[in-house]
């Protein structure tokens, strides 16, 4: 009797202890928002606020964005071709508003090459979202919100679930479905080779852009369509860009607020000729 | 211990050459999963037909058809406790073991869908509360410790009843009785009373499962439509339930017929379980029919998309139609025929549980095949990699599950 008699104040002090444990981490209530938000806005660590700008008036589609990013960043054309960039080639009758709501069935990436008239040409990468849902919903902390707004990876911590990609409005991300196969010669030491089973993004070359340096792709960029600088600066390239011209950012609905914005600066680039 | 017990002691004793073939055929299918699973993890996920668009696929839709399947005991014990059906009592521990193989087949499922599961403890270490994954973690552990202890706990009396029967077999009594000794009261109406506290705390699990954290992976991706909807949970729950249902009407019966146990398994047990499919399939239909139904008449251009591929002759809409005739219909006409017998609740359980099982894949694939930007569609198609990894995992369910009721008897013995 004496035995059961322990037992039942055992599981009392047990029972009472998680019950203080659960309250205690419930209240208040702002321990909790801090587990489910992603604590972001325009503060950040470093007080920079890195963004970028794409004039899709200028972007004759050319790819060099494409293949600057692909040798900048140790990408892989093996076991499988994988790109942190992507241009479309866009019928000049789709607006670019309803571009970023329903897919077109016009578009392309196939193309040969461009320009071609009647069409303009948009370029996608990952947005660096300030409420990015990929960090929202990544079980490990592998990807993360760094000091200065960039969205970045940590290889190591990534098992490869693939939550992210899933999450992602952008289609952004690239799983490596084999280990990459690389040319020593052709490696950026700067940039970490990954292993195979995780996943990866566009860094805004933060190796780079750390330095001082602009990233791969806008320094790559023959026509200047791309822009790059910090968003919490005033004087910065961006921020003038977006004070003279109304700009968009993709998928607006999803509450990502994307730091990659669009902007026509003139004409579409063909209506020119 | 009545004439009974003697049979199910004798059915634990007499291993026959029947149960050995039926284990090893199994087994081989094991080892082939195993075969392919380390090609998978060498070569790496290249050989599955996943892609950077269908990211998930069939790993993780049988995930979410394996939760259902290990909700079987806890629906049972909740009829039995909560709603007095005595009658379902003999297939109490049928179920109840069926949970435990069930969960292993969930949880090696999405192992088999991680890329890197050399680094497991990394996920430990590192683990983000705010993940829906981590609360599945944490909510599916805490399902298979609770359902472990449960399960050792009550078969206290029939392993004490059996211990000193077996030789081989007896060391693994050696370490449960005292475990079971120490972890239980002796005196009878507190054990009584402490198997009832324990089997209503597990009642809400299927709701936290299904219902809310397996939906929640789902549900919580703002970028896919057709998943990004709150109705995900209960319809989870739903489905699940039923697959459990149909998952015990199927091993219930095979057993019954195998070992000749249909005077204590009775026809009214079926009949009972066939009214509860009755009506969960009708409200998957319902479900099913409503949410189409919305999508087509106003939805979002996205949600109209998804929901135009599954009915209207897009790349899913055979597979589709499929699921609702012979998956759903067919079972729901089987079911109600008059004068039920217990085989064609069987039959009316393996379409049914074929149909879910595609519901759980219908509910993956096409919402991820829809680019938002315009990017082309995704698509996508299993590799024998997929298909042997999932059999594998199959085979590992039913050795367990052979071995368990080898070694806690499957019908109380009282």
């Amino acid at each position: 009797m004496t035995e059961s008699l322990n037992r039942r104040d055992f599981i009392k002090v047990m029972g009472a202890g998680s019950a203080y444990i659960l309250v205690k981490s419930m209240t208040p209530l702002g321990s909790v928002e801090k587990i489910l938000k992603v604590e972001q806005g325009s503060e950040t660590a470093s007080g920079k606020r890195y963004g970028m700008v794409i004039d899709v008036g200028a972007c004759i589609g050319c790819r060099q964005c494409i293949y600057a990013c692909k040798a900048e960043n140790n990408i892989p054309n093996d076991p499988q071709p994988m790109q942190w960039i992507e241009t479309f080639e866009m019928d000049q009758s789709e607006p670019i508003t309803r571009v970023f709501s329903v897919p077109p069935s016009n578009s392309k990436t196939d193309y040969t090459d461009s320009p071609n008239p009647g069409k303009w040409y948009m370029p996608v990468q990952c947005v660096h979202c300030e409420d990015p849902p990929c960090v929202k919903l990544c079980p490990t902390g592998a990807t993360f919100i760094g000091e200065d707004g960039i969205v970045e990876m940590d290889y190591d911590k990534c098992i490869g679930c693939r939550q992210c990609m899933a999450a992602c409005p952008y289609n952004a991300r690239s799983f490596n479905w084999g280990k990459p196969e690389l040319d020593d010669a052709d490696i950026n030491p700067l940039v970490p080779v990954r292993p195979n089973g995780v996943v990866e993004k566009c860094t805004f070359c933060v190796h780079r852009v750390r330095e001082g340096r602009l990233p791969a792709c806008v320094e790559a960029c023959p026509v200047g369509a791309r822009h790059f600088g910090d968003l919490n600066d005033p004087d910065s390239t961006v921020s003038k860009i977006l004070d003279k011209y109304i700009s968009a950012t993709t998928l607006e609905e999803m509450g990502t607020h994307p730091k990659l914005f669009y902007i026509n600066s003139g004409n579409k680039w063909l209506e020119e000729d | 211990m009545g004439e009974k017990a003697d049979r199910i002691i004798a059915m634990m004793e007499n291993t026959g050459q029947g149960f050995y073939s039926v284990v090893g055929i199994f087994a081989l299918l094991m080892v082939w999963g195993g075969y392919a699973w380390y090609t998978q993890f060498t070569v790496g996920m290249q050989t599955t037909g996943l892609n950077d668009t269908v990211m998930w696929g069939l790993y993780i839709a049988t995930f979410m058809f394996m939760i259902g399947v290990a909700h079987a005991g806890i629906i049972i014990s909740t009829l039995i406790r909560s709603l007095n059906y005595e009658k379902l009592k003999p297939i109490a521990r049928i179920a109840e073991i069926m949970t435990v193989s069930g969960l292993a087949m969930a949880v090696l499922s999405v192992v088999a869908d991680i890329g890197r599961p050399d680094r497991i403890l990394v996920l430990f270490i590192n683990l983000r509360l705010g993940s829906p994954l981590a609360w599945d973690l944490i909510i599916l552990s805490l399902y298979f410790a609770f359902t472990l202890f449960y399960l050792v706990i009550s078969t206290k009396h029939d392993v004490s009843a059996i211990s000193d029967r077996f030789s081989t077999r007896g060391i693994i009594y050696k370490i449960l009785v005292p475990i079971q000794n120490a972890l239980t009261p002796k005196d009878e109406h507190a054990y009584e009373k402490m198997l009832r506290y324990v089997a209503m705390i597990m009642v809400p699990f299927p709701i936290l499962d299904s219902g809310m954290v397996v939906a929640f992976i789902f549900s919580l991706l703002g970028a896919r439509p057709a998943m990004n909807v709150p109705y995900i949970g209960p319809y989870f729950l739903l489905t699940a339930l039923v697959t459990g249902i149909a998952s015990i009407v199927i091993v219930a019966v095979i057993l019954a017929k195998v070992y000749k146990w249909e005077d204590m398994i009775s026809d009214e047990v079926f009949a009972t379980l066939a009214k509860y499919m009755q009506v969960g399939i009708v409200l998957i239909l319902y479900f099913i029919f409503n949410q189409h139904f919305t999508f087509q008449y106003v939805g979002k251009p996205a949600f109209v998309a998804v929901s135009d591929l599954l009915l209207g002759g897009g790349a899913y809409s055979l597979l589709f139609w499929e699921m609702i005739w012979v998956g759903f219909i067919l079972p729901l006409v089987l079911l109600f025929m008059p004068d039920i017998e217990k085989e064609m609740v069987f039959l009316a359980s393996i379409f049914a549980v074929l149909g879910l099982w595609v519901n759980c894949i219908l509910t993956v694939v096409p919402a991820l095949t829809f680019p938002n930007l315009p990017f082309i569609w995704g698509s996508y198609a299993p590799t024998w990699v997929e298909w042997s990894i999932i059999a594998g995992i199959f085979g590992l369910g039913v050795i367990i599950y052979a071995v368990l009721i080898k070694v806690l008897p499957p019908v109380e013995l009282d």
